[in-house]
């Protein structure tokens, strides 16, 4: 069993690494700074100017294919350059990525939707979850009525990231309410803002903050439909399905930065006379992180593999991200322990990640929303206890 | 009940510094759990600043920090009970 990396894989990582350290990392005390005065940590501006900064390193759409000008990675490098982006609490990301399911816009949309999204141009947002609907995303009600060759949208969507920047959004909506989500009754919608929904902050435990959308008559056009009428809830659990390996891949990083400074810290701080690391109590939290995050690293890394195999990533991507998340949240909590009074500062990052971390454990499928996948695959006799070696 | 023994020590006037420390410990690590868990129940709606859950759990989270943190606690137990000082 190889557990190595390729030299593509380690050059790449090595570049990434290289790259946040020398141009992300500097701007940390910056965005400390900015966040305790209640501003983004960095502009939408700056944030350009840093991928346009990475598009010459070579980093430029990770998932993107050639064809659109991307990198076109394996799953496994991109969770590798994920884990190096989370090293740094910077809100940054490299440039060039669309939704997933933007690629089934067909040749007009993607010149109106797809092409400028990966260039930065527009920026998207995707939106299924309501008030009223967000694990059981099946119970969504917000409606589009046809009228003549246009759609009227009526209802609203709460939690969704990048709804207060983005441009346009996909929408997801009940087109027929008799066949019901499963039986092809929701459709995916590319609804302009300049078509009159309205977007709203929303203020959360963590940094920056996710948006509710209120659509009331917003007329779209029939040819704005993404994909066929009836496939909406299917786009959408295509959409969510992308990112688990890759939300728990970003978690490592920042638990790797923040256990080093964990480990630092305890051999530099002294108490009755001696350091902190050498009380058995300190050492057990480092222990314990350690063997943690080793174990979520080859976890999220086995998913991401599965995904580059063909295989159907849905389970073992399930347990990544149910075990990452919780990892992460026990891991911040022991750094934030083992630095006492000063982990609870703003002067440090670590009260940020540990606002954050507790978010993993509820967006993109709760823990009980994987738990439940997990456990069904089971039971049902779709997966096998051991998964590929089984 | 902890804490109420606690207090009855006080009133008593008798020794509670050890009973005190496990008071804190408990009282402290439960809050963040019961926090936690609660946030966990309400899921999104728990992370956002209109309901409170998230701020009881910032809140809780600093006492097991201040006024001894829970490793010191358990030290400070472990010589009550053992008579063995294991710091300082």
């Amino acid at each position: 069993m190889d557990f190595s990396l390729t030299d593509e894989e380690k050059a790449i990582r090595d570049t990434a690494r290289a790259f946040i350290r020398r141009e992300v990392m500097p701007l940390e005390q910056e965005v400390l700074r900015r966040e305790r005065a209640h501003q983004p940590g960095i502009t939408r501006d700056e944030l350009r100017e840093l991928q346009l900064k990475a598009k010459e390193f070579g980093f430029w759409g990770l998932s993107t294919p050639e064809e659109h000008g991307g990198m076109n990675l394996s799953a496994v490098a991109q969770s590798l350059i994920w884990t190096e982006i989370g090293r740094t609490f910077v809100p940054f990301r490299f440039g060039g990525e669309a939704d997933n399911i933007l690629y089934y816009a067909n040749e007009s949309q993607k010149a109106e939707y797809l092409i400028p999204t990966i260039e930065g141009e527009r920026i998207s947002c995707f939106a299924i979850t309501e008030p009223g609907a967000g694990s059981d995303a099946a119970n969504i009600k917000l409606s589009a009525r046809p009228d003549g060759d246009d759609w009227i949208l009526n209802g609203e969507k709460t939690f969704i990231t990048n709804g207060n920047d983005a441009d346009f959004a996909i929408v997801v909506a009940i087109t027929d309410k008799e066949k019901g989500v499963h039986g092809g009754g929701s459709t995916a919608f590319l609804v302009d803002r300049s078509m009159g929904w309205k977007s709203e902050w929303i203020q959360v435990m963590g940094e920056g903050g996710p948006a509710a959308l209120v659509f009331d008559n917003v007329r779209v056009p029939g040819r704005n439909i993404l994909g066929e009428v009836g496939q909406g809830f299917q786009l959408g659990m295509q959409w969510i399905g992308k990112g688990r390996y890759i939300i728990p891949s970003h978690a490592i990083g920042l638990c790797e930065r923040a256990l080093q400074m964990a480990v630092d810290y305890a051999n530099t701080r002294e108490t009755f006379g001696s350091k902190i690391a050498s009380y058995q109590a300190i050492q057990w939290m480092i222990a314990d992180s350690e063997t943690e995050l080793e174990a979520a690293r080859w976890l999220i890394l086995r998913a991401a593999w599965t995904v580059d195999q063909g295989m159907d990533p849905r389970h073992s991507s399930s347990m990544s991200k149910l075990f990452g998340a919780r990892v992460a949240n026990d891991i911040i909590d022991r750094v934030m322990q083992i630095h006492g009074g000063m982990g609870y500062t703003r002067e440090l990052p670590i009260e940020r990640w540990y606002r954050y971390v507790r978010l993993l454990r509820i967006f993109e499928g709760t823990d009980e929303m994987q738990r439940l996948i997990i456990s069904r695959d089971l039971l049902r006799g779709y997966t096998k206890i051991g998964g590929h070696l089984a | 009940m902890l804490t109420w023994r606690v207090a009855d020590l006080i009133d008593r006037h008798e020794p509670f510094a050890t009973e005190a420390s496990m008071a804190k410990l408990f009282a402290s690590e439960a809050a963040v759990r019961s926090a936690s868990n609660a946030l966990q129940v309400f899921g999104g709606y728990g992370y956002v600043d209109e309901t409170p859950v998230g701020k009881y759990l910032r809140d809780a989270r600093v006492t097991t920090l201040y006024e001894g943190t829970s490793q010191i606690q358990h030290l400070l137990i472990g010589r009550a009970l053992t008579g063995v000082n294991a710091f300082g």
